[in-house]
C-alpha cells in the first residue's frame, strides 16, 4: 500500500462497536491516521465502556495518529466533524438489533436515518471525497430472488432496521449523484467472530452450550443464512476504502449458505460440548434463506472471503473459552 | 367517512379538504403553518372549509407526539390522508436535516400514534422526484427510485420506504401517491408557475435556469384531487404506488410562451445555469393510476394556466397591485 494512500486521515463512527473495535487497530496497522467518531456511549452497553477504554490504551500507544472525537449528539456532529476533517468515512454507527427496531421503529429512524442525514451534510461540507456506509442484508425484502443481487431488493425490507439501513443508502446514493461523494454501501450478511454482540444467533449458541442450557430451534433447523467472519469484513471495508469503483451497494457474504443446525454442529465441534436443543415451532414469517450473489464484490472491490466457517467458527469458540 | 388530513391548509390540502366535505364526509384537517411560505396564504386557503360544519381545523405539528396521539385518541378517524411536508427541491441541498425532521421523523411519530390508536389506514403524497434523473420516462411505478438528486427527494423515498416496511410489519393498509409538478389556485409561492405569473403581471425578469429544454409534467390541482379522492374511495389494494402526473411533459420554453399567450404580454428573461437538484425531465406513466384509480387528467395546460392566472390576479389585487 503506497503512503500517500496511507495518509488519507479516515474517520470510523460507531467505532466502539462490534465491527468498529476490529477495524481500528488494523487500520492503525496499515498506518492510516484515523479519527474515532464516539457518541452516545452513556447509554450503550457495558461492552462499549470497554471497547472505549481499549481505544484511550490504543491512543496512547499511536499518539496523534489516533484521535477520538466526541460528539454528544446530532447538533455536534458538524463541529466534530470539522475537527476530524477526514479524507474518508467509515460509517458504521447506528442500532443493528432487528426486533428491537419492530418494538421502537422510531429509535431506529432516528438513529440510523436522521443521524445519517446529519452526519453526511456535516461530511459533505467538511469535503469529504469517500463514505463507506455498513448496510445490511435486512434491507433486501422477503419476496427478494434468492441468492440476492444488488440490484434486486424485492418489496420493503422486514423490518424498520432494514427499512431505516436502505432509507440511509437512498441518501447516499443522492449525495452521490447530487455532490459526487464517492459512496459505497456495504451490505453485510451475518457477521461474527470475537467479541461479537450477544443477541448474534453464533453468541446465542455457544453461551447456551457453555452454560448447558437448552437452545431453542424455531421451525425444523434448516433455514439458511450467511455467515462470513469479522476479517473478511475488515478486508472489504479496506477494499471499499481504496477501490477505484466510487459508486456501488455491494453484498458482503460468504456466499456459502449454512443452515441453523449445521452451525449448532460447528460450534458444539469447537467447544467440545453437545448442544442441547429444544424444537419449537416456526416463527411466522420468518426467512427461510439468505443467501448473497457476491459476485459484484469480488469483482469491485476485488475481494474474496478467505476464512471458511469451520476456522472461524474454531477462532469464535477459542474466544468464548476466554471470556 | 371520517378524514385526517396532515398539511390540510397547505396548497393541494386545502383543495383536498374541499372536496372532501363536498362530498359529505367529516374532515379534521392538522396544519402547522409552518413559515417555509407566509401562513397567511395557508389562512386564506382554508377559510372557506372552515365555514362548514363538517370541518375542524387543529394547527399543529404531525411530529409532535402528544398533540397526534391526542388527536387520533378521540378522533376515531377512518383514514389519514397524510400531505404534510416540509416541500422544495432547492432549499433541500442547504438544510437537509429539517427536510428529515418533517418528511420522515414526522411522518414516523405519525405512524407511531397509528400504530398505537388506529386506524392503520393511510393515503400518502410522496412526490414525483424519487425518481431522479436515472429513470427512463415515462416514469412507471416499479422503476427502483434508489437515487434522487436532492434532499427533499431523499426524504420522501426514506418515507415511501418506511411506509412499505409498516405495511408487511404492522398491516398497515397504505396507498402512496406521486404528483407530478402540481400547480394551481393557492399554489406555493416559491414554485415555477405561480412564481412566473406574479413576475410577468408585474413586469419583472422570470429567472429561467438552464437552456429550456427541461420538462416538467405540470398537473393541476383538481386532476391531483381527483387522484386522492379515487385512492382514498376506492383503496383498491392493500399496498400501492400511483404516479398522479398529466403524461404530457412542458418545456421549460415551452411554458413560458403558453404563459405569455394566457397573460397576453411578454416575459422577462433571464437565462442561468440549470440549478443543482434539478432533474431534466419528469414524465408520468399513468397506466397502473388509471386502471386502479381510474384516473385520468382531464385539465390540460392552457385551461389550467387560465385558471391559476386568475387567482394569482386575484391574489396581487389584494396585495393592492393594479392588474
Amino acid at each position: 500500500m503506497s503512503s500517500t494512500i496511507a495518509s488519507q486521515r479516515i474517520l470510523v463512527t460507531g467505532a466502539a462497536g462490534f465491527i468498529g473495535s476490529h477495524l481500528i487497530p488494523r487500520l492503525l496497522e496499515r498506518g492510516y491516521p484515523v479519527s474515532c467518531m464516539v457518541r452516545n456511549v452513556e447509554a450503550s452497553s457495558a461492552s462499549s465502556w470497554r471497547r472505549l477504554a481499549a481505544l484511550e490504551q490504543l491512543q496512547a500507544q499511536y499518539k496523534d495518529k489516533l484521535q477520538i472525537v466526541r460528539a454528544a449528539d446530532a447538533g455536534a456532529l458538524p463541529q466534530a466533524v470539522q475537527l476530524a476533517k477526514p479524507e474518508i468515512c467509515i460509517h458504521l454507527a447506528g442500532r443493528s438489533w432487528v426486533r428491537e427496531s419492530i418494538a421502537q421503529p422510531q429509535q431506529y429512524a432516528d438513529a440510523n436515518y436522521g443521524a445519517t442525514v446529519a452526519l453526511l451534510h456535516a461530511l459533505h461540507l467538511s469535503g469529504c471525497r469517500r463514505v463507506v456506509f455498513a448496510s445490511t442484508v435486512m434491507v433486501y425484502g422477503k419476496d427478494a430472488p434468492l441468492p440476492y443481487t444488488e440490484s434486486n431488493l424485492g418489496s420493503a425490507p422486514a423490518s424498520p432496521y432494514g427499512a431505516s439501513k436502505l432509507a440511509c443508502e437512498v441518501l447516499l446514493n443522492m449525495y452521490h449523484a447530487l455532490h459526487k461523494l464517492e459512496t459505497v454501501n456495504l451490505r453485510l450478511f451475518s457477521v461474527y467472530g470475537p467479541d461479537l454482540r450477544p443477541d448474534l444467533v453464533p453468541y446465542l449458541i455457544a453461551s447456551a452450550i457453555l452454560k448447558g442450557k437448552p437452545f431453542a430451534v424455531f421451525g425444523d433447523g434448516r433455514s439458511v443464512r450467511d455467515y462470513i467472519e469479522i476479517r473478511d469484513v475488515l478486508d472489504a471495508i479496506e477494499s471499499a476504502c481504496q477501490a477505484e469503483e466510487s459508486h456501488a451497494a455491494l453484498n458482503i457474504g460468504s456466499g456459502v449458505g449454512t443452515t441453523l443446525l449445521e452451525l449448532i454442529e460447528l460450534l458444539q465441534k469447537h467447544l467440545g460440548k453437545k448442544a442441547e436443543l429444544v424444537y419449537k415451532p416456526a416463527v411466522p414469517g420468518e426467512l427461510r434463506a439468505a443467501v448473497p450473489d457476491i459476485s459484484l464484490a469480488r469483482e469491485k472491490l476485488k475481494w474474496s472471503p478467505r476464512v471458511s466457517l469451520d476456522e472461524g467458527m474454531a477462532r469464535l469458540a477459542e474466544w468464548f473459552r476466554c471470556v | 367517512m371520517n378524514l385526517l388530513v396532515t398539511g390540510g391548509a397547505g396548497f393541494i390540502g386545502s383543495h383536498a379538504c374541499e372536496y372532501f366535505l363536498g362530498q359529505g364526509h367529516r374532515v379534521t384537517a392538522l396544519d402547522n403553518f409552518d413559515t417555509y411560505y407566509p401562513p397567511e396564504q395557508k389562512r386564506r386557503n382554508i377559510a372557506g372549509a372552515l365555514a362548514h360544519p363538517k370541518f375542524r381545523l387543529v394547527a399543529g405539528d404531525c411530529g409532535d407526539r402528544q398533540l397526534v396521539s391526542s388527536l387520533l385518541q378521540g378522533g376515531k378517524f377512518d383514514l389519514v390522508l397524510h400531505l404534510a411536508a416540509r416541500a422544495g427541491v432547492r432549499p433541500s441541498i442547504a438544510d437537509p436535516i429539517q427536510y428529515e425532521r418533517v418528511n420522515v421523523q414526522g411522518l414516523i411519530v405519525l405512524l407511531e400514534a397509528l400504530r398505537a390508536h388506529g386506524p392503520r389506514k393511510l393515503v400518502a403524497a410522496s412526490s414525483s422526484a424519487v425518481y431522479g434523473d436515472v429513470t427512463p420516462p415515462p416514469f412507471r411505478e416499479d422503476a427502483p427510485c434508489l437515487q434522487p438528486l436532492s434532499p427533499y427527494a431523499a426524504t420522501k423515498r426514506a418515507a415511501e420506504i418506511f411506509l412499505g416496511t409498516y405495511h408487511q410489519l404492522y398491516g398497515f393498509q397504505v396507498i402512496i401517491v406521486r404528483p407530478f409538478s402540481v400547480y394551481g389556485p393557492r399554489q406555493r409561492p416559491d414554485m415555477a408557475i405561480a412564481a412566473f405569473m406574479r413576475k410577468i403581471l408585474l413586469g419583472q425578469t422570470v429567472r429561467l435556469f438552464g437552456d429550456g429544454s427541461s420538462a416538467r409534467d405540470y398537473t393541476y390541482v383538481s386532476d391531483i384531487v381527483a387522484g386522492l379522492a379515487a385512492a382514498v374511495e376506492r383503496f383498491p389494494v392493500d399496498f400501492g404506488i400511483y404516479n398522479l402526473g398529466d403524461s404530457s411533459p412542458v418545456s421549460l420554453n415551452e411554458l413560458v410562451a403558453a404563459l405569455e399567450r394566457v397573460i397576453c404580454k411578454t416575459a422577462k428573461v433571464a437565462r442561468e445555469p440549470m440549478q443543482p437538484g434539478d432533474v431534466n425531465c419528469t414524465c408520468a406513466d399513468l397506466t397502473k393510476a388509471g386502471r386502479d384509480l381510474g384516473y385520468s387528467p382531464r385539465v390540460g395546460l392552457a385551461e389550467g394556466l387560465r385558471r391559476t392566472l386568475e387567482w394569482v390576479k386575484g391574489e396581487l389585487r389584494r396585495e393592492g397591485h393594479a392588474v
